[in-house]
């Protein structure tokens, strides 16, 4: 937990304050007074003198009282030997702003490191160091050197990077956006973004979390602070270095390795994160979130006075899976009262293009009350008869109270300026096109299925026979090796549950053929070589085996591929398996993100894996609910379903499976890397059948 | 008793061999000498030229005299010329003084060989007539690579006949050890030719040090001198995006990598999983960041001047010869060669005057 010195303190000491308006130390005192910071704020430079009229203290001991909060902008060596005596004079926080630490190299890093010791024994929380500062406007707090503070509001914002602080606030003044909390995390040394997230889930003035990440340091903890925050309100993230080329620009930038989008991807989800792909995209979710409520149900009712940007809107709704809400008869009904007889009584609602603001009016007053409505969006285009500001007043009059979602988007510039200043004051989110509001009501009805989903209960462990996997790992890493084959990696995947076909291996032709009869037919046959990753290039895979003569006459076919093939490789011999017809090729996987673990991978055999990259990701733990989500999310999925007269395959045993395989890469952090490659399905009740797999192992710390 | 320990191909593992067994035989009081007929790895010390490996082996087993007493005919470009012209001559008989000398001071005598049996006649230093001439018994080191080392053992074994005492097998694949020895073993046993030990490929004997590698490449080292004898036992290219980077580095344990030396995603890739050294390619030093994190995992870099593709050739070079310079490895060869081949009973079999052992 986050101190509560950090945002409401009772006085805050600026060390390292400046009289030179070219300096930080200046910008922070600056911003503290102007912002009506209501306890007393203490100046401290050696050099002694005035700033803007107070007083500056030479030395800490000089303080004349206690301290809640430091802002440190001296030297790191200055930070670090500050600390300890703020925290003998009571200090709870600090917000180190000072650069020069860890960004900067080995010096720095060192530094850093002293910095986190001294916050360690003082039990001080630091924020930074390198970062903008803080901002709590309901506190009147601004202990940043931001230009400026935004008006109060309810939105709070962190960034890993300060320079898009400043950008945001500036926008946020402009707009006249009101924020509870900005927050400059910078490098992270001691608060990081879950930290944050923790504090303001229970912060009153805060209803909307906004961040922008780079690369989280600890990934199992903020999946947990996600999981606990996003229940009670949303958190919008931008995560910067999507991109093979954005992750390599924030590898040299931050000295941490990005780890994949998709993990980060998986991560956001399962922990109810609502992810924006542009800093637009954030703050138009966020406007929504901000100001009204989360819509009771999916059905939005579009009202336009022009048919262009209303079917604009309707497409863009169809697009994303919003539901148009239906015109029941009785809604018809009272509309058709209202409207002259050349509007459109759809979804969307055309009052028609000569609309003043009293059709709206009377139109609104209707649509606010219709129960088979969940959300409404007014748009309205600047035409002679028009008016803008007064229709901009009419929703907002006829929506204060009401618990209906209500958006807008009053198109164009220099008629709609002044409807739209009415449209911010009276708390109706506005946007310049349609399209960018019904995203922003897309991102509320996700979160509203998030928070109906709620938290899953706590589930058992599927059973599994640890002791035997644990014997296996052993024994490979104790012989030196770093991949498992099949052979190998069976009796692991055996002990956690997974079945395999009836399988013998044979050395020569007529060991082949008595390993027929003893798996049985049809049987598929596969080289077994240390040296051979894709079998079926060298030819060292047949199938549908009948008889023991074939088997025998695909063993020498096989060997001798192999040997044309692949000279140089060592046949250790054949591998023959009892063949599963009847279901489908699926694909199972796990690795190791370095920031969050270990990563699951579900996706359809063949084609669709290989060409098409359909798959999906969880991060481990995955409870049966991610797993049937996993499932359900690709794009293939209905092949798995009854089609065509076949048979639905066996889903259930399918999530078992990922469920079983979550606790295996749990269990065993000598696991890098694992994939079940085939594994085939079968249908429903017949269960799965692991056809191939291999996984990659190292020594771990436990 | 003179011992000539030949081999079929290069890189066999002869010296491993001759350390191991004379190390061995020392410490049960045994006297051994050592003379590598012929030398293949000139090296200019004191302004004079030396075998490379013998004068390794002169300083571990401490072989008393002057280098040529070790190795009296070591290959120059001199030489060479000189034989084409027909005027390489006496080498005879310098071979013929070195054994002598160090015959008549140790109980046995190791005959290092060249790297098969015909290696040396242009020089007129037939292996066979130098066997013959000496009347050494041979012990046959084979790298086993299946029936390419069948063909070559038995070659050899017709060749040699009752000069024979066996063969040691070395450098087998993990998964070639019980196929070694549930066939190859009762094989040779069939055809009366005896195996002395198989060893199984060893991560240490085949890795290298990061100053041996700082020194081939050669690199210069940005962070790192105290830590030179780190031994490396693969290398990987980074030239991948980070993902798949991963994937490859997790695989692959002790290793060093080689990745451009602007490519700070790859670096701190190799960093995160378990890498022994970092070699930067283009000349180009690593950022102060990524510095800062190699320290802290205490992993060497070396930065060289020439691309990643060249950095890698003169790589596999290096990493394919097994060279035991470093005493880690020294220490590993001994105990190896302790733990899977029969030194008594090789000596047994030299002291039992050449009788072989029935079936």
């Amino acid at each position: 937990m986050l101190p509560r010195e950090l945002f409401r303190p009772k006085s805050v000491a600026v060390v390292g304050a400046s009289r030179n308006p070219g300096k930080v130390g200046y910008g922070i005192f600056a911003n503290l007074v102007g912002a009506g910071f209501p306890g007393p704020i203490y100046a401290v430079n050696p050099a002694g003198g005035e700033v803007l009229g107070r007083p500056m203290l030479r030395s800490l001991d000089e303080i004349p009282g206690p301290v809640d909060l430091g802002v440190l902008v001296v030297s790191p060596s200055a930070v670090v030997e500050a600390l300890p005596r703020l925290a003998a004079r009571g200090m709870k926080a600090a917000i180190v702003i000072s650069a020069g630490f860890k960004e900067t190299g080995k010096v720095g890093a060192m530094l850093e490191r002293s910095l986190r010791a001294a916050v360690a024994e003082t039990g001080i929380r630091a924020l930074g160091p390198n970062c903008l500062g803080l901002i709590d406007t309901h506190a009147r707090l601004n202990a940043s050197f931001a230009a400026g503070t935004p008006p109060a509001g309810s939105i709070a914002f962190f960034s890993q990077s300060g320079a898009l602080c400043t950008a945001i606030l500036d926008w946020a003044i402009g707009e006249g956006v009101g924020f509870s909390k900005f927050i400059s995390l910078g490098n992270k040394a001691d608060i990081s973004e879950s930290d944050v997230m923790e504090h303001l889930s229970d912060d009153p003035e805060t209803r909307v979390i906004l961040g922008y990440v780079e690369s989280i340091d600890d990934g199992a903890r903020f999946l947990a602070a996600a999981r606990e925050v996003t229940p009670k309100k949303p958190v919008i993230l931008v995560k910067a270095g999507a991109t093979a080329a954005g992750a390599r620009a924030a590898s040299s930038h931050t000295g941490s390795l990005a780890g994949s989008d998709r993990a980060y991807a998986a991560a956001f989800r399962q922990g109810g994160i609502l992810r924006a792909k542009t800093v637009e995209d954030l703050f138009d979710l966020a406007l929504g979130f901000a100001t009204q409520p989360t819509p009771a149900g999916e059905r939005l009712l579009i009202v336009t006075n022009a048919g262009g940007p209303g079917i604009l809107a309707a497409d863009t709704a169809e697009r994303l899976g919003v539901t148009l809400a239906e015109v029941v008869p009785d809604l018809r009904q009272r509309l058709v009262k209202i409207l002259p007889p050349t509007a459109a009584i759809g979804n969307p609602v055309d009052v028609v293009g000569d609309a003043r603001a009293d059709r709206y009016r009377d139109v609104l007053a209707v649509v606010r009350d219709a129960p088979s409505v969940d959300s409404v969006l007014v748009l309205l285009t600047p035409q002679a008869m028009t008016e803008a500001t007064e229709t901009a007043r009419a929703v907002v009059e006829a929506f204060s109270g009401a618990s209906k979602t209500v958006l807008a988007s009053f198109m164009g510039e220099v008629s709609v300026r002044e409807a739209r200043k009415v449209l911010s004051a009276g708390g109706i989110p506005n946007y310049p096109v349609p399209e960018r509001a019904v995203r922003a009501l897309r991102a509320m009805h996700r979160y509203r299925r998030l928070r109906q989903a709620g938290a899953a209960g706590a589930e058992n462990p599927p059973p599994a026979d640890e002791a035997a996997a644990a014997a296996a790992i052993r024994a490979a890493l104790a012989a030196g090796r770093r991949t498992m084959g099949e052979e190998d990696s069976r009796a692991v995947l055996e002990a956690y549950g997974f079945v395999f076909p009836r399988h013998a291996f044979a050395r020569t032709s007529s060991e082949a053929a008595g390993a027929f009869d003893a798996v049985g037919g049809p049987a598929v046959m596969k080289i077994v070589s240390p040296d051979i990753l894709h079998k079926t290039d060298v030819g060292g895979v047949r199938l549908n085996l009948a008889s023991p003569d074939e088997a025998a006459l695909a063993f020498v076919e096989i060997t001798s591929s192999v040997r044309r093939k692949a000279p140089s490789a060592w046949i250790s011999g054949v591998s023959v398996q009892e063949m599963v017809t009847g279901g489908r090729e699926l694909i199972l996987g796990m690795s190791r993100d370095p920031q969050f673990g270990p990563l699951l991978m579900f996706g359809l055999g063949g084609i669709s894996v290989e060409v098409l990259k359909d798959v999906s990701f969880r991060v481990a733990p995955v409870s049966r609910g991610d797993a049937l989500e996993m499932v359900r999310e690709i794009r293939s999925y209905p092949l798995l379903a009854a089609f065509r007269g076949s048979e639905p395959m066996d889903e259930d045993a399918i999530v078992d499976a990922l469920v079983r395989l979550s606790r295996l890469s749990l269990d065993f952090p000598e696991i890098q890397e694992l994939d079940i490659n085939p594994v085939m399905v079968l249908p429903r009740g017949k269960g799965l059948r692991a056809i191939d797999c291999r996984m990659a192992i190292a020594e771990a710390i436990r | 008793m003179n011992l000539y320990v030949a081999s079929t191909t290069e890189n066999s593992g002869k010296t491993l061999l001759v350390l191991g067994l004379a190390k061995i035989w020392a410490g049960r009081g045994v006297s051994v000498g050592y003379v590598k007929p012929l030398g293949k790895t000139p090296v200019v010390e004191d302004g004079g030229v030396v075998d490379e490996d013998a004068a390794f082996l002169a300083g571990e087993l401490k072989l008393p005299g002057p280098p040529e007493a070790t190795c009296p005919v070591v290959i120059t470009q001199d030489l060479v010329i000189s034989a084409y012209r027909g005027e390489a001559t006496g080498l005879r008989d310098r071979v013929g003084r070195a054994i002598a000398q160090a015959s008549a001071r140790s109980d046995v005598l190791l005959l290092g060989g060249a790297a098969n049996l015909r290696d040396g006649i242009f020089l007129g230093l037939s292996p066979l007539d130098i066997i013959t001439g000496y009347d050494c018994k041979v012990l046959l080191v084979d790298r086993f690579r299946g029936e390419t080392s069948m063909d070559q053992v038995l070659w050899a074994a017709r060749v040699l006949g009752d000069r024979l005492l066996g063969v040691v097998l070395n450098r087998i694949d993990p998964a070639q050890d019980v196929f070694v020895r549930d066939m190859v073993r009762p094989f040779f046993e069939s055809r009366g030719i005896r195996t002395y030990g198989a060893l199984v490929s060893d991560p240490l004997l085949n890795s290298v040090s990061v100053g041996a590698l700082a020194a081939a490449l050669p690199a210069t080292v940005e962070w790192g001198e105290d830590r030179l004898d780190t031994m490396i036992e693969r290398f990987c290219v980074g030239a991948m995006d980070v993902e798949s980077a991963l994937r490859v580095f997790r695989r692959i344990p002790r290793k060093a990598v080689v990745t451009g030396g602007s490519r700070a995603d790859i670096q701190l890739a190799a960093l995160e999983t378990d890498t022994r050294c970092l070699v930067l390619t283009g000349g180009i030093s690593p950022n102060d960041i990524i510095l800062h994190k190699a320290e802290e995992k205490g992993v060497p870099v070396l930065v060289c001047r020439d691309d990643t593709m060249m950095t890698v050739e003169r790589f596999e070079k290096l990493v394919g010869r097994h060279q035991i310079r470093e005493s880690a490895k020294i220490a590993r060869a001994v105990g190896l060669v302790s733990a899977h081949v029969d030194a008594a009973g090789i000596l047994a079999s030299l002291q039992g005057g050449g009788r072989r052992p029935s079936g």
